[in-house]
């Protein structure tokens, strides 16, 4: 009844689907599959998935499905937080999902100061110590850095020094004061 | 008991303190020839110091934005802290001090 009153389009819909479903799928989707997986493992240390490939790998191994799952909050959960820096310069203070906030991405495990050494955290070494603190300058918690327990005592105990001699602030706001009179 | 064998013991110290912008070189310098000579006062031996020279404060200190950064690492005996504390938080040059233990 249908093909009678509105006959082309309807055939070209029908005559299209049928063939991308047999031939497309059973040629190439076996191989872009295996493809995304191993690159989704390669990257996993390093640099975030590539977007297109999450949805297939999802669906075909369950192992990779958690990994990618984390690293897509990730990616949210950080332009949440750009925005909301960007009120911050207003008077407003947004209570957004801070616990998520500065994950770095990669895998389970390593994370911020997966390479730090013990005897390199001093209250001297700024550019390291920095990298422990969120943009607010507080200090993250060791959820978040997931480094050993020694070292983030290390740590802590050192951004303390540095902040007591103003070579760290205790809040970024300090900072900016001193920005604008420069 | 345990107090006295402690103090006998000369230990590393690290000290940092900040200088008032303003200061010139040659007051800065007499400056550290005084903590040195009460390091020295307390069989304390100073071992580097280190000008950081003038840095951007990450915050305001006393109104300043900025201070000349002086570092001195040193051995010496426990109870000289007290004297070298007292002289760097009453000397109204020195806006902001720390002084730590180094060794174990």
């Amino acid at each position: 009844m249908t093909e009678q009153i509105n006959p082309t389009p309807e055939e070209e819909t029908a005559a299209e689907t049928p063939v991308e479903q047999s031939a497309e799928p059973a040629a190439e989707q076996p191989a872009e599959q295996a493809e995304q997986q191993s690159a989704a493992q390669e990257e996993r240390a390093a640099a975030p998935a590539p977007k297109p490939s999450v949805s297939l790998v999802d669906r075909s191994s369950s192992r990779d499905d958690y990994d990618q799952d984390d690293e897509d909050e990730d990616d949210e959960y950080e332009d949440d937080y750009d925005e909301e820096d960007e009120d911050e310069s207003g008077t407003r203070y947004v209570s957004g999902p801070s616990d998520y906030v500065q994950r770095e991405r990669g895998g389970r495990g390593r994370r911020i100061g997966s390479d730090v050494r013990i005897e390199e955290i001093d209250y001297k070494n700024v550019p390291l110590l920095s990298r422990f603190l969120d943009r607010r300058g507080r200090i993250l918690s060791r959820r978040k850095t997931k480094v050993a327990a020694k070292v983030q005592r290390r740590i802590v105990t050192e951004i303390k020094r540095a902040r007591h001699l103003a070579l760290l602030p205790y809040t970024a706001d300090q900072t900016r004061i001193v920005r604008k009179r420069r | 008991m345990a107090e006295q064998a402690i103090g006998q013991e000369a230990r590393e110290y690290e000290l940092v303190y900040i200088i008032q912008p303003e200061m010139d070189e040659s007051g800065i310098l007499s400056l550290n020839e005084r903590v040195a000579q009460m390091i020295g006062n307390h069989s304390g031996e100073v071992l580097t110091t280190e000008m950081w020279g003038r840095r951007t404060l990450a915050y305001p200190i006393k109104r300043n934005f900025e201070g000349h950064y002086v570092m001195q690492r040193f051995t010496m005996l426990p109870d000289g802290t007290e004297e070298i504390e007292r002289f760097l938080r009453l000397n109204e040059d020195v806006i902001r001090y720390l002084m730590f233990r180094r060794s174990a």
